[in-house]
Formats: structure tokens, C-alpha cells, sequence
């Protein structure tokens, strides 16, 4: 448990070795900086495709989005789409969604339930296991060409607690393996109980690795998000894991230590407070106090509504943010109410673009004040009850994507940074130790550029 | 608008659909969880009929590639199809289900 803690760098919040919130030994990532171009060139982009994507798991989707079989939907990822269905036996399995007759997309529907895939352009025919149904006029072909009885082209498919992760090479290392999390970090959240109930995708004049640079890292937090200061610590508890995986705790319901005034609550503070049923008005804590009196709270109404699953967290994870980063292109805002996954995908042409895609998962309690954290900006309204799964919302770039208050100030901030990084003055990026998750991506990233993985 | 008895409504079973021939309109009787309704049996993409398309909730998928629309208000939900389809409002009586069928197809 960790209900006290001081801020002070290095942060650790004290846990003991054997929690999944203990501080993670540090590793040395050496002190490299690296050449700009890895944002903007297009040489760099090329070796991504060839170098990095195949050989990495994706996060493709979770499951509770395909629950019966026949269920399925559509990752798009770069140039690339793929087929994500839920099988007869209840397994998942995903192809590249492309005609093995003519190249066409199989698949025109962005999401649905199919007995069948059948191609709009000459009309061949595939079961959901991705074999070959149905050649249109077979018997106009000669029979050596289609022996193999060419079928949809499967990508390795797995899940791990309720999200699933597709390999394009099938050479990667087994999934949970390759996550480099320790075992049960992601299973304790039970996102195989939470629905999609908020998709958005925007689009970003930014390169992807703009993307997961900033959002690996709460230095900023002061300068780009200083409102966050009545109710964030911006040093956060970063920890480090193989194969690129890393961490930040962000204890959250406290005032940053750059804060004077430790005593008065905050009206961010106090606004949390209420999420969690308490009444601020008759708090007769200091600011300091509040972070433990809302994890209480959160424990009690737990037992009240019959959570089980809270017994798998430490009070510091009622409250606080654990960003997990997976590596290449994830990162994961995981509280027990509910997930807020962010995928950086590239654009599929230019490296000045990515898509910021982000889902709020949500398990649907009945209790009407039972909601996801506030950061995650989930719009008023919103149905969380789990039972219409939303339709994407696409933003295209320069319009603003509404995803709440701090993340609009990141989508405002990232395109120009986009710009800086292109300058002939800018010589790469230096990272300091509040920044050591960046480097560990893109020291975990230049072992794929350079072949080493 | 007249109100037409389409079939009797223990003929479909909860998941599947049953395509008959009211009035001279091919129509598709569609049991899902959550009750049956009577549509149009054709597709306003490739003009598949939708007979056997998956059903989930107060959506149907079309069979033939997976056009996605709402069979309370016939609306295209998605690609591949952008046109609506059409749907009878649809009753349920001492176990018939009855529609209303307009006057001029």
C-alpha cells in the first residue's frame, strides 16, 4: 500500500518488491542522441515498414468489440488493413483484408457480423477461418492455378486480458513475452468486462513517434498542462521493463510539489472528491489528505456495489494514472474504473502524420456516479451502460478532436513541435531522467531499425 | 397503408431471419434479442437479399458483405452501403406479427 509518498526525483512511491506498483530497477540506456530525420524522412519511414511493423504485436482491438462468433472488425494500421473475427470456437483470428484473386479489400464494412467474407469485386467467397468458400465461375479457371485454394492471408492473432494484439510476421516472440510486463499486470484490470464506449480518431500534422515521445512523459505536465497542477504530481514513478515496455505512475487527487499551498483543496481535487462520493463541502482534510480519503472511498463503495476485482489493486492504483507503455505504439491510462488505450498509427504515406486513437473502456457498474476518470474527457452523455458499441469518430487534422481539456492542449502542441524538429537548428533530442521512457523506446525502437531485433 | 399479416411470430426462431412474400413485396422477418421486425429483403448495396444476415441487437448485417443497417429505421450504418433500406412498422398480436405495408411499393 502506498497511500504516502514524497515527491522528490527519483520518485518512488514506495511499494514493496512483490506489488506491480514496486519502483523497477534502472537501466542504462546510455546517453545517445539521436538524428531529427527519424521524424519527418521518409528513409526513416521506409525502414518502419520494413524493419519494425511486421515484426512487432500490434494492439488490434479488444474483445469484448467481437463478442459472438461471426463478430469482426477492421484494423487499419499504415497501408495496411486487417480482419480481426471472432471464430465458432470462440478463438480469434485475423487476416490481411485483401482479395488473394485481384488485391481487392475483401472486406468493405469497418466492423459487423459475417457468416462469410465475400469480395465486391469479383465476388470469391470466404468462410471466417479465412478459407476459400466459393470461386465465382470456377470452372473458367484452369484448375492449376487455384489448387492451393488460395484463402484469406492469417496474421498471428493473440489476447491477453481482453485485448488483442495481432504479429504480421508471425515471427515475434510469444505475446506476453514480448510485452515484457510482469504476469498479471494487465489480466487485474479485467478489460475483458469493459466496453468501448467513447472511439476517437484524429489525425495529427505530427510523426507518430512525436506522439508517443510526449505522451511517455510528464515533464511537460507543468508547462502544457498547468492546470493539472491543483491535482497531479508531474514527478511520476517511472519504471522501466524489457522489450521497450515501460511505466509512469501519476499520482493523481494531490497538488504538484511546485505547489506552495499544500493545505486548501483544490477545486480539481474537490471535483474528484465528489466522483467518489465524497462531499467536499464537509472535508475536513488538507490538500495532502485528499489522495487517501478518495482511496478509501473508492475501497468502500467497491465493497458496497460487490467489486471484486478491487482486491486486486493497491490503494495507489484507485487513484492514481498507471500509463503502461507498450511498445511501439501504445500506451495505456489503466484505472480500475475503467481504460483509456491510445494508439499512435502511422499515416500510411506521410511521416508527418499519425493518427491518435483513442478508446475509453468502461465497466459498466449500477451506480449512476460510478464514471472513468475525469482526464479521459469523456463527453457528457455519453452511454456507458455497454450495451451500443459507438462508431469511431474521425477528426482530420487541424480541427480540434474534442478529447477534453488536456488532451486538446497536447493535439494544439504536437504539430508544432512537429515543426521544430524539421529545423536545420534542432541537432536531436536530450532526454533527462523525468524523459527516461522516451529513451527506452527509442533505444528498444533503433534495435529494429538497425536489425538487431 | 395497410396492415398485413406476415407470419406467425413463434415461425422464427430468436437469431435467425425468414424471408416471405406479403403483398406482392419480398419482405425478411428478423428475430433478434431484442424483438422482430419486418424489412425489405434486399440490400441497397449490391442488392443481395439479406435472408440469413447475421442480426445483432437492431442491427442486420447483410450476408453478402456485411452492410450494416437498422432494421427500426432501415438507416445505412456504415460502408460498404450508403443508401437506407426499407422497413415496416411492425405489431405483434396473439402471436402474428403484422406490418404495415404501404399502398404503392
Amino acid at each position: 500500500m502506498s497511500a504516502q509518498y514524497k515527491a522528490k526525483w527519483p520518485m518512488d512511491l514506495g511499494a514493496p518488491a512483490e506489488s506491480l506498483e514496486a519502483k523497477q530497477p534502472d537501466i542504462d540506456n546510455g546517453l545517445d542522441v539521436y538524428h531529427p530525420s527519424r521524424y519527418y524522412s521518409h528513409q526513416f519511414k521506409e525502414l518502419e515498414e520494413q524493419n519494425l511493423w511486421p515484426k512487432v504485436w500490434l494492439l488490434a482491438g479488444v474483445t469484448t468489440d467481437i463478442p459472438e462468433d461471426g463478430d469482426f472488425f477492421v484494423f487499419s494500421f499504415g497501408r495496411e488493413e486487417f480482419i480481426v473475427v471472432r471464430q465458432e470456437d470462440e478463438s480469434i483470428k485475423a487476416f490481411y483484408n485483401v482479395c488473394p484473386h485481384r488485391g481487392n479489400r475483401v472486406c468493405l464494412a469497418r466492423s459487423g457480423a459475417a457468416a462469410s467474407f465475400a469480395c465486391s469485386f469479383h465476388g470469391w467467397r470466404f468462410d471466417i477461418d479465412g478459407s476459400l468458400d466459393q470461386i465465382t465461375d470456377e470452372d473458367t479457371f484452369d484448375p492449376r492455378l487455384v489448387a492451393h485454394r488460395p484463402g484469406l492471408s492469417e496474421v498471428a492473432c493473440d489476447s491477453v486480458g481482453g485485448i488483442i494484439f495481432i504479429n504480421m510476421d508471425g515471427k515475434a516472440p510469444p505475446l506476453k513475452e514480448y510485452l515484457g510486463l510482469p504476469e498479471g499486470y494487465i489480466e487485474q484490470y479485467e478489460v475483458d468486462k469493459m466496453h468501448v464506449v467513447h472511439h476517437v480518431r484524429s489525425e495529427w500534422n505530427a510523426n507518430w513517434k512525436i506522439g508517443v515521445d510526449a505522451f511517455y512523459e510528464t515533464y511537460h505536465l507543468p508547462y502544457v498542462h498547468p492546470q493539472t497542477q491543483g491535482v497531479m504530481e508531474d514527478f511520476s514513478q517511472n519504471d522501466l521493463y524489457p522489450n521497450g515496455a515501460s511505466r509512469m505512475i501519476v499520482p493523481i487527487c494531490v497538488k504538484s510539489h511546485r505547489v506552495e499551498d499544500q493545505e486548501s483543496v483544490d477545486p480539481y481535487q474537490a471535483h474528484m472528491m465528489m466522483e467518489a462520493g465524497l462531499d467536499p463541502a464537509t472535508f475536513e482534510g488538507s490538500a495532502v489528505e485528499v489522495r487517501e480519503a478518495v482511496q478509501k472511498a473508492k475501497r468502500e463503495r467497491a465493497e458496497r456495489l460487490g467489486l471484486d476485482h478491487y482486491a486486486n489493486f493497491t490503494d495507489g492504483q484507485l487513484t492514481d494514472s498507471w500509463a503502461t507503455g507498450l511498445f511501439p505504439n501504445v500506451q495505456m491510462g489503466m484505472h480500475p474504473e475503467g481504460v483509456f488505450i491510445m494508439r499512435f498509427i502511422p499515416d500510411a504515406k506521410d511521416p508527418e502524420k499519425f493518427i491518435y486513437d483513442t478508446m475509453i473502456l468502461f465497466r459498466p457498474v449500477a451506480d449512476p456516479d460510478y464514471d472513468v476518470p475525469a482526464w479521459m474527457g469523456l463527453p457528457e452523455g455519453t452511454d456507458c451502460s455497454g450495451d451500443t458499441r459507438p462508431e469511431p469518430i474521425w477528426v482530420p487534422a487541424g480541427e480540434s478532436p474534442n478529447l477534453g481539456e488536456v488532451l486538446d492542449q497536447d493535439a494544439e502542441l504536437l504539430p508544432i513541435v512537429q515543426q521544430g524538429v524539421r529545423s536545420r537548428g534542432y541537432r536531436g533530442a536530450l532526454y533527462g531522467d523525468q524523459e527516461q521512457r522516451v529513451r527506452h523506446f527509442e533505444v528498444e525502437l533503433e534495435r529494429y531499425i538497425n536489425g538487431e531485433k | 397503408m395497410a396492415k398485413a399479416f406476415v407470419i406467425e411470430a413463434d415461425a422464427v426462431e430468436v437469431g435467425k431471419t425468414r424471408p416471405v412474400t406479403v403483398e406482392g413485396r419480398k419482405l425478411l422477418v428478423c428475430h433478434s434479442k431484442t424483438g422482430i421486425y419486418v424489412i425489405e429483403n434486399r440490400c441497397s448495396h449490391q442488392m443481395a437479399r439479406l435472408t440469413g444476415g447475421k442480426l445483432r441487437g437492431h442491427k442486420i448485417f447483410c450476408p453478402l458483405h456485411s452492410a450494416p443497417f437498422d432494421m427500426r429505421d432501415g438507416a445505412a450504418l456504415g460502408p460498404p452501403a450508403d443508401k437506407p433500406i426499407c422497413v415496416f412498422q411492425t405489431t405483434i398480436e396473439d402471436g402474428k406479427v403484422f406490418a404495415e405495408i404501404p399502398d404503392t411499393a
